[in-house]
């Protein structure tokens, strides 16, 4: 197969993302991307981009943590050089807080992210109601810019983009060898994935730029997030809620509790609510399959579910995709030099 | 009685409001009046960046230490009190870098969560071998003096837009004391010879993704002559610049391009911020910070001034210590002129 062509469908953080790996893996492949949305309206960029890991129950420890380490090395060259402003990436300093002692004193990436300790008694004095703390420095990809990035680079490669919704796989088997899905929340309905919920989240985007440090409660309800023209301020978890609509009873809710942990917050202007609906999962699916209809197999390769911690991993997962659809080449030049055309 | 204090920096306008504050109500013929030929934003503490940072080393200098410590715990008591914002003030953390390992500094424990930096972090930054990180505080002068000087108007001090050119001009017509807080300019009112220029001279950026400062250090070039960036609230300082003797106020095209190729060098990043300005401003530098009394005879008069100045490049970061203690200085003299019977309570 001379010039596979791919179709990534999706155009947030894990569709641009993967769809760049794949060019980097297979610079013969012709890789398109078709999304409904793209930047500045995706999930993506209605998170902050924060490189703190959400842990997936069923997915195994070490492969996550593989995922963290490649995301947190490819995006740590970045912020060193010269374009990491271009791209939205920068480090980041802060503490994140618990009100009682947490089982895992050190989770799985601690040693990944940079410094971190636990917090001295004298930082846990600015938080009376918190008996332990840890603080660290991590890296932040502020969105559109990291999008908008991901696409300058794709174009670079000749990557096609167009504004399309799919809405069904099988629309794109004339066009297309491997699809490749990164559509988050729309593989609920896309791949009919019972096993994909959403989570809502409502977040603030407010103008602070005294605020540097980042400020997390353990309990990833309440945030505090320093971005490069805006901090993000969290947040809500709502299990099972598809609302896209901001409350503006959370909204007062979200203020006062980041409040409460940053009373400097109250000089806050320009406050824009965004909600966004993380596509959560128990384990991140990264994984192919061949789809049949009617004596036609059209391979595909899923990369979803990421929920909240879509940043976090996205470039290991991408790579495993990016992988993944190396196998589905190989596969079709097997299957294409014993079939007859 | 009247108080009149030359200078409106951060010195001037701090001392002005310790002594306020703790002598007002005690003594309400209390008379406060600054003087000073330049208010904000003119002054050398607008330009400076507003890191809380003393220099390496206190040679020794004990008092300047527990000064320094006395103005990171006042305001890190501020910090959460509404006040913060309009004061200028916010906690920050940042980097300290250098190319052999260094002793530890006088401020170690003074500041928040001091370590020692990891191998992976020093990737960050090639050709140091060594650092430090920290949480501090940044207090921009910009804010902080307009928000002492809306104090001091409220609690009834005047100000007077006029260039002092002796002690002599103030303290007659029932001037009881004079506060010297002039700071370069303190050798025009008395000759000092340890009184010296230290010249900085500044780039002002747009670079809103720099959340850390970086302050590197050379340490046979001396304090403050090698790259550092500062990040605030409006915008980002860069600068590296300390040059001895040197009276200048004009902005060198030499020492521009030091600073900026010196800082693209450290954050590649920045040779994409975009300048909105530049500044010099001159550091009075002393061996050490003059805090004292002195009694001035003028005819058949005595005066007594009370010399604050000589802070160097550690004004903002020294200055409620120096105030407190200039303040309690003001008390002694009170004292003596039985104006109070016993010195004031506890410090506010």
């Amino acid at each position: 197969m001379a010039s596979p062509k791919v179709a990534v469908v999706g155009a947030g953080v894990i569709g641009l993302s993967t769809a760049l790996c794949i060019t980097e893996t297979c610079p013969s492949c012709s890789v398109t991307v078709l999304s409904d949305q793209f930047s500045p309206n995706t999930t993506s960029d209605v998170a902050a981009g924060m490189l703190i890991p959400h842990l997936y129950p069923d997915t195994p420890i070490h492969r996550q943590k593989q995922w963290f380490q490649e995301t947190f090395t490819y995006l740590f060259a970045i912020s060193n050089s010269a374009e990491a402003s271009e791209a939205g990436i920068h480090l980041v300093s802060g503490w994140q807080i618990f009100r009682s002692t947490p089982k895992e004193e050190l989770p799985f990436w601690s040693d990944i992210v940079l410094g971190f300790r636990p917090m001295s008694e004298a930082e846990l004095q600015k938080f009376p109601q918190h008996r332990f703390g840890q603080a660290f420095t991590t890296l932040k990809c502020d969105c559109p810019p990291y999008l908008l990035w991901l696409e300058k680079r794709l174009k670079a490669t000749g990557t096609q983009m167009y504004a399309r919704k799919v809405a069904d796989l099988w629309e794109l088997h004339r066009e297309y060898d491997i699809v490749v899905n990164c559509t988050g929340m729309g593989a609920h309905q896309l791949v009919g994935d019972k096993q994909l919920f959403p989570v809502r989240g409502q977040v603030l985007k407010v103008h602070a730029p005294w605020v540097t440090q980042f400020i997390r409660d353990g309990d990833g309800l309440t945030y505090i997030y320093p971005g490069i023209h805006r901090v993000t301020l969290g947040g809500t978890r709502e299990k099972g809620s598809w609302s896209l609509s901001p409350d503006a009873g959370t909204t007062r809710d979200i203020f006062d509790r980041c409040c409460s942990l940053e009373p400097s917050l109250q000089g806050a202007q320009d406050i824009e609510v965004k909600v966004g609906l993380r596509p959560s999962r128990q384990c991140v699916r990264v994984q192919r399959e061949v789809l049949s209809q009617g004596g036609v197999k059209l391979p595909v390769v899923h990369n979803y579910g990421h929920g909240a911690g879509g940043f976090s991993v996205h470039r290991g997962t991408a790579k495993e995709a990016a992988h993944l659809v190396e196998e589905c080449i190989s596969a079709l030049q097997g299957s294409s030099s014993r079939a007859k055309l | 009685m009247r108080v009149a204090i030359i200078g409106a920096g951060v010195i001037g306008l701090s001392s002005a409001l310790c002594i306020q504050e703790q002598f007002q109500s005690l003594l309400p013929s209390l008379e406060l009046e600054v003087y000073a030929d330049h208010f904000t934003p003119h002054t050398t503490s607008d330009g400076a960046a507003g890191l809380w940072q003393p220099y390496l080393s206190d040679h020794g200098n004990l008092q300047e230490t527990l000064w320094n410590k006395e103005t990171f715990d006042y305001l890190l008591g501020q910090l959460h009190s509404p006040a913060a914002k309009e004061m200028g003030l916010f906690l920050i953390s940042g980097y300290n870098l250098f190319r052999e390992p260094p002793p530890d500094p006088s401020w170690k424990n003074i500041v928040l969560g001091f370590r020692n930096l990891t191998p992976k972090e020093l990737e960050l930054f090639p050709g140091y071998s060594h650092g430090w990180f920290n949480t501090a505080l940044m207090l921009e002068g910009r804010s902080y003096l307009p928000w002492l000087t809306n104090r001091l108007t409220q609690r009834g001090v005047k100000f007077f837009h006029k260039k002092v050119e002796s002690f002599q001009e103030v303290s007659g017509d029932g001037v009881d004391v004079v506060l010297n807080c002039s700071g370069m300019r303190s050798g025009d009112l008395q000759p000092d010879p340890e009184l010296q220029p230290g010249r900085g001279q500044i780039i002002r950026v747009l670079a809103p993704w720099v959340k850390h400062f970086i302050i590197t250090h050379d340490l046979k070039s001396g304090i403050y002559n090698s790259p550092y960036v500062i990040p605030g609230s409006e915008f980002t300082v860069l600068g590296g610049i300390y040059q001895h003797g040197n009276w200048s106020e004009e902005n060198s095209a030499k020492d521009h391009k030091s600073i900026w190729d010196s800082c693209c060098q450290l954050l590649p990043a920045l040779q994409k911020a975009k300048i909105v300005g530049e500044w010099s401003g001159l550091r009075p530098a002393r061996p050490s910070v003059r805090l004292e009394r002195e009694s001035i005879r003028l005819g058949n008069l005595q005066a007594e001034v009370i010399h604050n100045y000589g802070h160097g490049g550690f004004g903002l970061t020294i200055h409620w210590g120096c105030a407190m203690a200039a303040a309690r200085l003001f008390g002694t003299i009170l004292q003596e002129r039985k104006q109070l019977a016993t010195p004031p309570g506890p410090r506010l």
